[in-house]
């Protein structure tokens, strides 16, 4: 069967087509990424926090969580380090004593909407769905409650309602998804009187971030995290100060969390394959070298029987002949014995009948 | 056939029996809790620290030490080594019990335990290396089952179904290999995702190479430890191939153990290269890993070597609970111990003792299972009317 | 599973779900591919052909 070069020429041609049509999605050299274009974002300024809770205080009451142990009027909270917890979706804890700062600076912990969410990329049953918006949202009808995502999550953001017995959940900033959808503003964003908080889509929000960096020179260091962190992320920070400083973390990469286990999920098809061809491969060969070990071992045992039968012929044979010949011997001497004595008789008495001797007539 | 009858001997007040009855009673009183209460009740977990023992141990080492089913099956029927036939069946009975035990554990561990099919029949989160665990695990838990009712038809006298079963024998032996080989390696390949939280010298991309080798390690060290134990407990259960033969196993296993434990080693010292972690090793979390290396690794690899060149099955026995000791070491180190390494002391994890309570009650199930099957089905003996397969 | 691929986690849930699926039918089909190819071996006994199975050796019977 050959191809002729016209026909190979038009499958290039095909092939080349289908990669145009398709797009980046069918670019399987180069795998998509970045998220949706238009997805929405939020910009966190640290320099313009100024720790009054409002945002905890809106998290709460549009999100329905249960009242809190203390009001969140009460700015004493700020005194120990907080975080996420099943009644918290976002939390604002203060650093003071920061070289380079003149007070202390806040900073508000909250789901940062990975592009590519650790979590979605940890779960097993999909309960984690990374929407067109930016936000990434939770399914508790399906969740299983492995809290595998908690291990996942970078960022320490979800948590889960271990004082339930039988109904317990993921809990998690939403991004305010519901009020999303409705047009609304995340709760957090709304009630923030300071403007720390910008929302926005993500791709204006970077540019933002770089327009406030050039219009005050030395306020920010020129860092926006979460533009790379972990493959990026929707909420994005800025700061004056190192974001280590105020309890973010810096050694965390810019991999992508599918990317990490992009490799060990790569090899289980590898696995899957050639190992049931390796070890039944392997099984053949003990089994065609122990037939063969049999067989020879048969076939050893064959030619020594069949030597020692051709030797025992032998052998049989050869006394067959000799006492053949012993016979004939005998038979020869017995008859000159008895044509000797018959001459002798013949000699001394004329006729007469031979005397039969016995051991003529019978078999040496 | 007759059916067997089951003689319940009248439980003697021996110092196993009673330990064993308080530790079932008081799990049972947990179990309630857990149920009724939550995990906040029963767990020291956190949101910090999501998975505790019941993942660290019950999961992780119990895997683990579960290996000795495939691995045995394999030198036995696959690479044909006859002379280690009569520790399949043992093996493979630790095996399906060892499994058994995880997937009952995981019952506790997870929020919602009726919804463990989901990954498979609601929603498949196939990026999930844990849903390849789960898979693997559903799945090879079903072919020891099936590798394992031989014995149990035997007992019951079901002759066909026996011989049915057993003609299967090399499918599942190659299926439960790939499986073994697919979610032994995948346990540590969970913590891939967290480069963050797990300290360098045990974060690896070679994660899930480090687990699958251990894990031969970890099967082939159980089957000698386990077998010792039998022969001290299960003397008089065994026949005399049994008997002729368990010596053999235990010194086969142990050489191809200290030559398994001398790959894994080379493994550990070139996963420190490859993440440049050579500096971490003057730490406290440093000096621990060299512990857990030549101290759980190097060493038994050697003692090992000693006894089979030797023929000692003294130290072939105490170099297996040795390297046995150690595959826990490992387990706990990546799942609970180096994980979380960043966070201060306070919010570190430490079990809760009915978190203990339960990981005791689970592994005396287990005992207790192992006992009863093996008093009653030809496990450390073949059945008169059957011929071995 | 259709639709524009926006992330790298929406490419290989995509992926994977193709590639498990893959996985479970070539382990199946090795299984009875096997078969066709040991069906007229003179010692036929491969994955449960006619014989009680492999490694029948350890105690002798053959």
């Amino acid at each position: 069967m050959s191809i002729s070069r016209r026909r190979f020429l038009g499958w290039m041609g095909a092939a080349g087509a289908g990669l145009a049509a398709g797009g980046r999605a069918h670019a399987a050299a180069l795998p998509p990424s970045g998220g949706h274009p238009d997805a929405l974002g939020v910009l966190f300024d640290v320099t313009r926090c100024i720790g009054c809770r409002k945002c905890e205080e809106a998290c709460n009451r549009v999100n329905e969580l249960p009242p809190p142990e203390r009001p969140f009027q009460d700015l004493g909270v700020l005194q120990k380090t907080r975080r996420t917890d099943a009644r918290t979706y976002t939390v604002v804890n203060r650093y003071e004593g920061i070289p380079g700062a003149k007070g202390p600076l806040y900073r508000k912990i909250q789901c940062n909407h990975c592009l590519e969410p650790a979590c979605a990329s940890a779960c097993f049953v999909r309960a984690f769905t990374k929407n067109p918006d930016g936000a990434v949202t939770y399914d508790e009808s399906v969740c299983v409650g492995c809290r595998y995502c908690m291990i996942a999550c970078p960022f320490e953001i979800p948590t889960y309602e271990y004082d339930k017995a039988l109904t317990p959940r993921v809990m998690k900033c939403t991004f305010c998804h519901p009020r999303l959808v409705q047009g609304l503003l995340p709760g957090c964003v709304e009630a923030c009187p300071s403007e720390a908080l910008t929302f926005g889509r993500r791709r204006d929000l970077l540019r933002i971030a770089r327009e406030r960096m050039a219009q005050f020179p030395g306020r920010y260091l020129d860092h926006i995290y979460g533009e790379f962190e972990m493959g990026g992320t929707a909420w994005l920070t800025i700061s004056g100060v190192p974001f280590a400083a105020i309890g973010m973390r810096e050694d965390l990469g810019t991999t992508p969390a599918p990317e990490l286990t992009k490799g060990a999920l790569g090899v289980v098809p590898v696995v899957a394959a050639m190992w049931p061809v390796l070890l039944t491969g392997i099984y053949a060969i003990n089994r065609r070298r122990d037939r063969i070990a049999r067989e020879e071992r048969e076939a050893a045992v064959a030619a020594a029987v069949a030597r020692a039968e051709a030797e025992a012929k032998k052998k049989l044979a050869e006394a067959l002949a000799k006492a053949e010949k012993d016979k004939k011997a005998a038979i020869e001497r017995e008859v000159k014995k008895a044509l000797e004595e018959a001459a002798r008789a013949r000699g001394e008495a004329p006729a007469g009948p031979t005397p039969g001797t016995p051991g003529a007539t019978k078999p040496a | 056939m007759q059916f067997p009858k089951v003689t319940l001997e009248r439980p003697r007040w021996t110092p196993f029996n009673i330990v064993a009855a308080i530790v079932v009673v008081v799990g049972l009183g947990i179990t309630v809790l857990r149920f009724t209460k939550g995990l906040a009740a029963t767990t020291n977990l956190s949101d910090y620290n999501p998975w505790g023992i019941w993942i660290g141990f019950d999961l992780l080492v119990g895997v683990a030490l579960a290996a000795g089913g495939y691995v045995t099956s394999a030198a036995c029927y696959l690479f044909g080594l006859k002379r280690f036939h009569t520790a399949v069946r043992p093996a493979i009975l630790t095996g399906f019990l060892g499994y058994a035990l995880v997937v009952l554990a995981l019952h506790y561990d997870v929020g919602r335990p009726w919804r463990l099919p989901y990954p498979f029949i609601v929603q498949q989160g196939t990026t999930s290396l844990l849903f390849e665990v789960a898979a693997c695990v559903a799945l090879y838990l079903t072919v020891l089952f099936i590798e394992w009712t031989p014995a149990a038809l035997e007992w019951l006298g079901l002759k066909r179904a026996r011989n049915l079963v057993v003609r299967l024998t090399l499918v599942l032996t190659i299926f439960g290999v790939v499986l073994s080989t697919l979610h032994q390696s995948s346990l540590g390949a969970l913590f891939l995702i967290a480069p963050s939280k797990l300290h360098p010298l045990w974060y690896s991309p070679y994660l899930a190479l480090f687990f699958f080798v251990s894990s031969i390690v970890a099967g082939l060290s159980m089957v000698i430890f386990e077998g010792a134990l039998a022969h001290r407990y299960f003397h008089h259960k065994m026949d005399e191939a049994h008997r002729r033969e368990a010596d053999g196993v235990a010194l086969g296993f142990a050489k191809a153990a200290s030559w398994v434990l001398g790959g894994y080693f080379v493994l550990k010292v070139v996963g420190v290269a490859q993440a440049d972690a050579w500096h971490h090793l003057a730490s406290g979390y440093g000096a621990w890993f060299l512990v857990e290396v030549i101290g759980f690794v190097l060493l038994p690899c050697f003692f090992f070597a000693i006894g089979a060149r030797e023929k000692n099955l003294r130290i072939v026995r105490f170099t297996a609970a040795w390297a046995v000791l150690g595959i826990v070491i490992n387990r706990f180190n990546v799942g609970l111990i180096a994980f979380n390494y960043h966070l201060p002391s306070s919010e570190r994890y430490f079990p809760h003792w009915m978190e203990i309570g339960i990981s005791l009650f689970i592994v005396t199930i287990g005992v207790l299972a192992y006992k009863f099957i093996v008093s009653h089905m030809p496990i450390l003996y073949a059945h008169p009317d059957y011929e071995p397969h | 599973m259709g639709g524009p691929v926006h992330s790298l986690h929406e490419f290989m849930l995509r992926t994977e779900s193709i590639t498990y699926i893959l996985i479970a039918a070539a382990l199946c089909a090795f299984v009875f591919f096997w078969r066709f190819l040991s069906e007229r071996d003179d010692d036929r006994d491969h994955l449960g052909a006619d014989r009680p199975g492999p490694g029948e050796g350890g105690h002798g019977a053959h």
